[in-house]
């Protein structure tokens, strides 16, 4: 079982997306702030994380900053916040995937989950062959 | 996070960039400062054995290094004080103290033989990284006003043998090099904070897209999860395609949504100014831009380039070229029938680029053609296949952007025909 991890501040989004995920297998945590989500990634190892990037008390970018040595956790942007600026700086602090939420409902976030999670993740085999 | 937080976060980010700013400022100062201290008391030290002179140096750079300590640890100060003005004012601080170091240096340098007048340019530059114009003026003014009262302060202490008129010369030419450092520094620095305004205009875009797009993500999922639903199978025929209808107006509302705000995006740049003009390959970048379309609309095969393989260049803006580019060239495949050719050509005279783009739809009456180029015209049914809304802002930005480049554009179109938009560029 994945465990995954959903940092996500409107509970309507994240009540639907943790049932859809915890439906199709996934063992699910849910957090409303980056501080909460700092404290659960120093309790748990998780293979994927779903981060909002505008989020209260610490923000995406925040998290992504102190959450730098994530090993083989696989780090999704989950979030409508597309400026090309904050994108460029996501994926330069190390995420896998910036997806927007309109376009990934809760089922079809999952099909796209089960793919990601087979894939080997590049940054890892980056820091490897550097 | 809501737009109110947003904009709140704004000013606290404003604030933080003006004490990141000062305290930076401040660490090169006391570089600036230990040197000419250094040199100040030495080199009088060594080359006069005048002890008061030298104890009265000593007193002055120690003072100025005592306040420049003092200035750093307050603005180093994260809590407590917040407010921008306090900030401002202690750039003012700086700003009045490198004034009168400068002038002090210059004075127990030899006055007006003194190659440290350079030393002013540091208050002059200092005011335009923290303020507008009119600050940076009037440092170059005190600037001119404490060299020249140094320069004949200097005279009359010594009785220097330098006459009138070899003084007038320093003094008249360097406070016009303080005035022309500052002209120069002003425009500089207008041209950047231009440039971080379009940042943050684009940055608050991208929010206010967030905003808008959140109810349609919110929606989106509510009716993925009602589809998944057990239950869904039980809704009637009628139910289920209203479900799908909703469905539909949704993502046709996210579509506008972007559409709108990335034609506002688009549009805002225009009032951007050309401020770092290069060589632009224009046969590049058509070609660039015509693959791209051309893909986009799944017409790859009607695309017809002649294009000259060897570079022509012209004078611009590389991104805005490729959005007038973008906007024509997408155009005429959206107003063809797929199979027919759309054909894109560059020809060439010693100093201009004529560029043509030419469909086979249905072109367009003289009506339509005199409204082609103004705002929020759309010719939405004239299309072929299904495309997304657009706004009517396509051409109008082009035409500006190509105009702004010196550019000009023109339109022939017959109806039943086909269109044809002509491109001219100055070479460069």
């Amino acid at each position: 079982m994945h465990k995954l991890l959903l940092i996500e501040d409107y509970p309507v989004i994240s009540v639907m997306y943790a049932k859809v995920l915890k439906e199709n297998g996934f063992s699910v945590d849910t957090v409303q702030d980056g501080e909460q989500a700092l404290e659960k990634v120093k309790q748990t190892n998780y293979d994927i994380i779903l981060l909002d990037m505008l989020l209260p008390k610490v923000n995406g970018m925040e998290f992504l900053k102190k959450f730098k040595d994530h090993g083989k956790t696989k780090v999704v942007a989950l979030s409508d916040f597309d400026y090309k600026e904050t994108v460029k700086q996501a994926f330069e602090l190390g995420i896998d995937k910036f997806w927007l939420k309109v376009d990934n409902t809760p089922h079809v976030l999952v099909k796209k989950l089960e793919v990601l999670l087979k894939e080997p993740s590049e940054r890892h085999d980056n820091l490897l062959t550097q | 996070m809501s737009l109110d937080a947003y904009i709140l976060t704004a000013s606290e980010r404003h604030r933080e960039q003006l004490r990141t700013k000062n305290l930076y400022l401040m660490r090169i100062r006391w570089f600036y400062v230990l040197i000419i201290g250094i040199t100040g008391i030495t080199l009088p030290a060594i080359t006069k054995t005048n002890i008061s002179s030298t104890s009265q140096q000593i007193t002055f750079v120690s003072l100025f290094l005592l306040l420049n300590t003092i200035l750093f640890y307050i603005v180093r100060r994260k809590d407590g004080i917040r407010s921008i003005n306090f900030y401002r004012l202690v750039a003012v601080g700086q700003i009045m103290m490198d004034i009168v170091l400068a002038s002090y240096t210059i004075y127990i340098r030899g006055g007006a033989n003194s190659r440290t007048v350079i030393l002013y340019a540091i208050p002059i530059i200092t005011a335009g990284i923290l303020f507008t114009s009119v600050v940076v003026y009037s440092a170059a003014l005190l600037s001119a006003v404490a060299y020249i009262t140094a320069v004949v302060a200097y005279h009359l202490i010594h009785n220097d043998t330098l006459s009138g008129a070899q003084l007038v010369s320093p003094i008249v030419f360097y406070p016009i090099v303080f005035f022309i450092i500052a002209a120069i520094v002003t425009k500089l620095s207008t041209l950047s904070a231009q440039t971080v305004e379009q940042k943050s205009y684009d940055e608050l875009l991208a929010m206010l897209t967030h905003q808008l797009r959140h109810p349609s993500s919110t929606i989106a999922a509510i009716i993925d999860m009602l589809q998944s639903d057990p239950s869904f199978k039980n809704l009637s025929p009628q139910q289920k395609k209203m479900l799908g209808m909703i469905k539909n107006e949704n993502s046709h509302s996210v579509n506008l949504i972007s559409n709108l705000l990335e034609a506002a995006r688009g549009e805002s740049k225009l009032d951007s100014p050309l401020a770092k003009l290069e060589q632009v390959n224009i046969a590049t970048l058509v070609r660039e831009s015509a693959d791209s379309c051309a893909l986009g609309s799944h017409r790859a095969k009607d695309l017809r380039l002649n294009i000259p393989d060897a570079p022509v260049t012209s004078l611009g803006h590389t991104d805005q070229l490729r959005m007038a580019l973008d906007n024509i060239i997408n155009n005429a495949f959206l107003y063809s029938q797929a199979g027919t050719a759309v054909v894109i050509g560059i020809g060439l005279d010693p100093k201009n680029i004529k560029l043509q783009i030419i469909d086979h739809g249905r072109g367009m009456s003289q009506a339509q053609q005199r409204v082609l180029f103004q705002r929020f015209s759309d010719f939405s049914d004239d299309r072929f296949g299904n495309s997304p809304p657009k706004m009517g802002l396509g051409l109008y930005v082009s035409k500006r952007i190509i105009e702004r480049h010196q550019g000009t554009l023109h339109v022939s179109s017959k109806v039943g025909q086909g269109t044809k938009i002509t491109v001219n560029l100055k070479r460069g």
